[in-house]
């Protein structure tokens, strides 16, 4: 009866386990996001090709995670914050080619986001833009840009922001940058850690960062607790998506991480970004949610860096600028 | 950020908040703004020094290690799979030989350098790995040079030039031995072979390695081979009692260890406990043919007592003019020890639980040993094939003080005494008994 009954609970055990799964490499913030696109998804190629897949996710600061990667994290997709973490796995790792990010729309970045400040209820320090971060006395939460791909766009705009403000010049832009990372006694790890030490550590007065973090810290009773206050100037976040040849391939997932990364295009998958305050590249399903989403003057990184590349070697490389500044 | 700062500001914020309310003289900060700016503080220097913590913890899982204490100096990488580990053991030993009127420059009271090991081991991923050493004592030799893969705990690949896997005090480290020599069994047994051998552990119940070498004589070791025959060795290990309840049995082992191989060229020598050479086979004698040994085997400790037995039988084939015989010679030791101080005396040797140190209230730990050990040639001598000054039988009865100061720092006397039967010299029938008073000092890391 005992054989049986073991018999019986591996074929109902067998019959329940997925036929195929991925592991999604992610950045830090994007948990919740993963977590309905991944049930939206495994609900859609089962209806289409009559296969389960169960997606694993791994989060963290997208700088790490990229390393992690190249040391041999098996991940099937990469879902990162910025490109030139996906480029650092093709160039260390050869994991997948090169040109990576012509493979799908938009630069393989099927949302964006962008930079804002997220403040305590009722805004008592008065935060209302860049200029008062830099401020004597005010507290900012941001992450660590050695490691969290957040953190580097957080940088970027307030570089960005300064370089308007000051026509141009580098060296007023480094002079603000460097007082606004004075004013940041805590630099965690990724976003998520600075949401948290932001909100349940209560430190800081301003939390920088992600659009979507934002708006996730803002929703329910938070509304109560924290206010978001759009700067004037941010810059273009444009999170990529890739999947990881050589894993996929010896792994046999190729054909689903592609689809994978695909259906993030589709109006469902579209739809999934924006309830969680990405902002979809769709145009249609932009427009639906226009109203969720603050106007802002959005400049991109190539536009005022010269892409990505330019910006790690100048700012976030050992002995770059940031290295500078956090020296101080 | 340090602990004690956090303590500070801590305290700090504790006794501002027992303290009345009021605001400072000229339109300073209220004292619920300094209380305010002060919990900010504190949870600060709190999440500074978590993130710290995460940081060290996650540099240390990819930051290589170095090591430099008792066990030697050893580098890893992050992950341990990678190592290298330098080691060594040297030891300077004083023999004399008393009421010794022998001229014989074997039997000159000396001292020598007996061993000067460096053991070079490590790991090249985690799954192989491999050890080197050298002896640079008498005169530059390789004692072991082999690689070890792991393909399971049950199933690991040994290959290059290591111990054969037969006599249970040879397989014992010189460094760990309870007497200055080895006991007679082990001059049956083969030193050190170039081979491959397959072993493993079974669970704690035991342990079985089996191997093909070149091939050695009795006691020897050789790096090459004369001829095409190679020699097949195994040994059965067996510790029924390690993980069960009676205590006193946990630290027994038994077992058996054996050679089946073919054998040709010169035949071996056998010497005495203090190093004279006590039988040889005549001239005209070649090995030649079928070599087989056994060595049942069986070591206990318990408590601060230990006991080592081994038994030997060599079979050989020897070829002289005329005549194909197969001799025998065998060998026996009964070896216990007592360490006084209550350490365990180990496998591995003694580990003192309060060492020695200059000004220090440790005293080491102190192990006293008695043994007997003896070798029976008396075959060799009824088919008439020993030298006329080769003795039938010795047997040995030792006694042994170890003083074991640190890990890392032993001194040994022994007092053995060899009494012969046949071998003697100028009409005397029986070779003079040796008396051999040892002492060695051996530092090892």
């Amino acid at each position: 009866m005992h054989r049986i009954l073991t018999l019986l609970a591996v074929v109902a055990l067998s019959a329940t386990a997925a036929d195929t799964t991925l592991l999604n490499v992610s950045y830090d913030p994007t948990r919740e996001l993963y977590a309905d696109f991944n049930a939206a998804f495994a609900k859609h190629w089962q209806e289409k090709t009559g296969k389960s897949v169960q997606i694993d996710q791994s989060h963290g600061g997208s700088g790490k995670q990229a390393r992690s990667v190249i040391d041999g994290l098996a991940a099937d997709v990469v879902t990162l914050a910025l490109g030139y973490d996906i480029d650092v796995i093709a160039e260390k790792a050869k994991l997948l080619p090169a040109d990576w990010q012509q493979r799908l729309p938009h630069n393989s970045s099927p949302y964006t986001s962008t930079i804002v400040f997220v403040v305590r209820a009722g805004n008592p320090k008065g935060i209302k833009d860049w200029d008062d971060l830099v401020r004597s006395g005010i507290k900012v939460v941001a992450p660590n840009p050695k490691t969290s791909g957040g953190a580097r766009w957080n940088y970027l705009a307030a570089w960005a922001y300064a370089l308007k403000r000051n026509g141009g010049d580098e060296a007023k832009a480094e002079d603000f940058v460097r007082r606004l990372y004075a004013n940041v006694p805590v630099r965690d790890g990724g976003a998520r850690g600075s949401t948290i030490t932001f909100s349940e550590r209560g430190i800081g007065d301003v939390l920088l960062g992600w659009e979507n973090e934002a708006y996730f810290l803002t929703a329910g009773d938070g509304a109560k607790k924290y206010e978001i206050v759009t700067p004037s100037i941010s810059i273009l976040a444009e999170p990529p998506v890739a999947v990881v040849d050589k894993v996929a391939k010896k792994r046999g997932t190729t054909e689903v991480a592609q689809a994978y990364l695909e259906y993030l295009y589709t109006p469902e998958g579209q739809e999934i970004a924006a309830r969680h305050h990405y902002r979809p590249r769709d145009a249609e399903v932009a427009a639906k949610h226009a109203s969720s989403f603050a106007t802002l003057e959005l400049v991109t990184i190539d536009a005022v860096f010269g892409g990505w590349k330019k910006a790690q070697e100048t700012h976030f490389n050992d002995g770059g600028v940031y290295d500078r500044i956090a020296a101080e | 950020m340090s602990i004690p700062r956090l303590i500070a500001l801590s305290t700090s914020l504790a006794l501002i908040a027992g303290a009345p309310c009021i605001a400072a003289e000229g339109g300073g900060a209220t004292l619920e703004e300094r209380l305010a700016e002060l919990d900010q503080e504190v949870r600060i220097l709190k999440r500074q020094s978590e993130i710290a913590a995460e940081e060290a913890a996650n540099k240390a899982k990819t930051a290589s290690s170095t090591n430099v204490n008792d066990k030697g100096f050893s580098w890893a990488s992050a992950d341990k799979g990678f190592s290298l580990k330098i080691g060594a053991y040297v030891q300077t030993d004083g023999r004399f030989y008393l009421d010794d009127d022998n001229a014989t420059p074997l039997l000159a009271d000396k001292f020598l350098v007996r061993r000067a090991r460096v053991v070079v081991s490590g790991g090249l991923g985690p799954w192989i790995d491999y050890r080197i050493m050298p002896d640079f004592a008498a005169s530059t030799i390789l004692q072991d040079a082999y690689a070890n893969a792991k393909l399971a705990p049950a199933a690991q690949i040994q290959v290059g030039l290591q111990k054969a896997p037969v006599g249970l005090e040879r397989l014992r480290s010189g460094a760990a031995l309870t007497f200055l020599e080895r006991g007679y069994p082990t001059s049956l047994a083969p030193n050190r072979d170039v081979g491959v051998q397959l072993h493993g552990d079974v669970g704690t119940f035991g342990r079985y390695e089996v191997g093909v070498f070149n091939g050695t004589p009795d006691g020897a070791s050789v790096a090459t081979d004369v001829n095409d025959d190679k020699d097949g060795a195994a040994r059965l290990w067996f510790t029924p009692f390690a993980a069960g309840d009676i205590d006193l049995l946990r630290g027994l082992g038994f077992g058996v260890g054996g050679t089946l191989g073919f054998a040709n060229g010169a035949t071996p020598s056998h010497t005495s406990i203090g190093q004279a050479v006590i039988f040889t086979y005549r001239a005209g004698t070649t090995a030649e043919g079928r070599h087989t040994r056994v060595h049942p085997q069986l070591f206990w400790s318990g408590g601060p007592f230990s006991l080592l037995a081994e038994y030997a039988l060599s079979q050989q084939e020897i070829e002289v003019v005329g005549a194909d015989e197969e001799v025998e010679i065998d060998a026996y030791q009964v070896q216990a020890s007592w360490v006084l101080t209550g350490e365990e005396p180990t496998w591995r040797g003694v580990k003192p639980k309060r060492p020695f140190a200059v000004g220090g209230d440790g005293w080491g730990a102190f192990e006293l040993a008695a043994r007997v050990t003896g070798i029976d040639f008396g075959d060799a001598h009824d088919l008439a094939l020993a030298a006329a000054t080769a003795v039938r039988e010795a047997t040995t009865y030792g006694v042994a003080l170890n003083w074991h100061l640190t890990g890392n720092l032993k001194w040994q006397i022994d007092y053995e005494h060899t009494e012969f039967d046949g071998g003697g010299a100028l009409g005397e029938p029986d070779r003079d008994t040796e008396q051999a008073l040892s002492t060695r000092v051996q530092f090892s890391f």
